[in-house]
């Protein structure tokens, strides 16, 4: 695919070639995954401070990654060979087990992941610019509605790899920002082990979300709750699919929203289960009003939860705006 | 390629796959809708089964599933028409499917008990739940949620202290 992709890149940023169809198939080979293996140092940058991750890739799949402290060790460990997925936390002495995230597990295929962005979103090339030593084509994300700036990637001319990520809030304001300090690529994966051996007297837990992610018949089918979905959903957003999340003797209900950037999550819970916020924002939680009944609302990174009980309970958790979130609960009837 | 039968997605749902086959399976399945299909449906089932002991399939059924699952699987030269055809197969093929997972669901399905007592599900959890979504996000960034730290990706809450989970 590098030569392809250099050869698009190529084409793209040419002065004869439009500016909009080059766009797309930059986009189009940064939502491919990486053929090339790569390994490098990530600095994360957020509202709240900088983190680093040292991280290591190989195709099709295989990755590791390590959140590291201030003295540089790692802190939380995520490695897959493609097939199982560990997470270490060295501070908790917790590790689990489970499948890794897969993209590719979806009902949306890549076509009309695809036409929602594009439909959603329109893409330019901006000057070409330099990141960890490497060239790289520099792709605006503007929403189409309002035409505010929501991302900024820095791809990778030969293998498509973002290099280099700054996503916008609603303000216009940079919200967090990812950007390789060091990296090899390509990378030769020389014998790289994706294999995770447990530390001594560490208990290894099986986890708890295997995502499945299903239509909403086969999730009632499933399921012993009646599904409740909102009747309105922010503009470009459509249902992706719906999961089921065990607790306990339980089952939840995840129902899942996209518009190709941004994600929102509703959770139905049965009757009688309550949700606790510890940990989550908790102690900032905040009684708001909805239509109907009150809810409450706790702030976590760039995420909001609202919780609120109609019958059932609901969990909202995005980083919209309260007033879209409110009518997002407003609409589940 | 020969589209690989249901025995073999089933041990690679259950992860009893050799490596190597188990990389055909996935290399087959980037290009086989029908297949992604079926593995979905497979997962499905065995989520619906949990740990309980598996009772035999009436065998009309699993003639019909299987029937179903056979029949919508395209020949290879038949890959043209269907495109030729404008997907008019397609909705044919995903009812079928639909109607036969439906049907094995709807046997195979036992009630969720509710909860009898005031229980507390950590938001923790949820928010879990929604990064692991968010990661399957064409643009997300997976460093950006993981330096997030919390919640833990596989959010499990694997210990009890004074009846309250712990993570």
């Amino acid at each position: 695919m590098s030569t392809e992709l250099a050869l698009l890149l190529g084409l793209a940023l040419s002065p004869g070639f439009a500016k909009g169809p080059a766009a797309l198939d930059v986009l189009r080979m940064t939502l491919d995954a990486s053929e090339a293996a790569y390994e490098g140092e990530i600095r994360v940058a957020t509202r709240k401070g900088s983190q680093e991750l040292l991280v290591r890739f190989s195709p099709p799949a295989r990755y590791r990654r390590q959140l590291l402290d201030e003295l540089g060790t790692p802190a939380l460990t995520l490695v897959s060979d493609g097939r199982t997925e560990w997470v270490y936390d060295r501070r908790r002495s917790a590790v689990w087990k489970g499948e890794p995230t897969d993209p590719d597990f979806k009902p949306m295929d890549p076509d009309e992941e695809y036409g929602l962005l594009t439909g959603n979103y329109a893409f330019a090339l901006g000057p070409e610019d330099e990141v960890a030593d490497r060239d790289c084509a520099v792709l605006e994300v503007r929403a189409k509605r309002g035409s505010a700036l929501v991302q900024k990637l820095w791809v990778d001319r030969d293998y498509g790899v973002v290099l280099r990520r700054q996503s916008f809030g609603p303000d216009g304001s940079l919200s967090n920002e990812m950007r390789f300090v060091r990296v090899s690529l390509p990378a030769e994966d020389a014998g790289w082990d994706f294999s995770f051996r447990p530390p001594p007297g560490v208990k290894v837990e099986e986890s708890r979300i295997r995502p499945d992610p299903m239509e909403l018949w086969e999730a009632a089918a499933v399921s012993d709750l009646e599904p409740r979905t909102p009747g309105w959903l922010p503009p470009g957003f459509v249902f992706e699919s719906v999961d089921l999340v065990p607790y306990r003797e339980a089952t939840l209900l995840h129902f899942r929203y996209t518009d190709g950037v941004d994600a929102l999550s509703l959770f139905q819970c049965p009757s009688g289960l309550e949700v606790s916020f510890l940990g989550a924002g908790g102690a900032d939680a905040r009684s708001v009003r909805l239509a109907h009944s009150s809810a409450r609302l706790a702030l976590q990174a760039d995420r909001k939860l609202l919780e609120w009980a109609s019958g059932d309970r609901f969990v909202l958790i995005g980083s919209l705006g309260l007033d879209a979130l409110r009518r997002v609960a407003d609409s589940v009837k | 390629m020969r589209c690989p039968d249901n025995e073999q997605w089933s041990a690679y749902a259950d992860r009893e796959a050799e490596p190597e086959e188990a990389r055909s399976l996935e290399a087959h399945l980037s290009g086989c809708e029908v297949c992604r299909l079926t593995l979905r449906s497979l997962r499905a089932a065995k989520r619906v089964l949990g740990a309980e002991p598996v009772p035999a399939m009436p065998a009309d059924l699993r003639r019909s599933l299987r029937r179903s699952i056979r029949d919508m699987r395209p020949a290879p030269d038949e890959r043209s028409w269907r495109i030729l055809l404008g997907g008019w197969l397609r909705p044919a093929a995903a009812f079928s499917l639909a109607a036969a997972a439906l049907l094995f669901v709807l046997w195979m399905k036992r009630p969720v008990p509710r909860p009898t007592e005031a229980q507390a599900v950590p938001a923790d959890l949820l928010l879990a739940a929604h990064d692991r979504f968010a990661m399957t996000i064409p643009l997300a960034s997976a460093e950006v949620i993981v330096s997030a730290e919390r919640p833990l990706l596989a959010g499990a809450a694997s210990r009890e202290e004074e009846g309250r989970d712990v993570y």
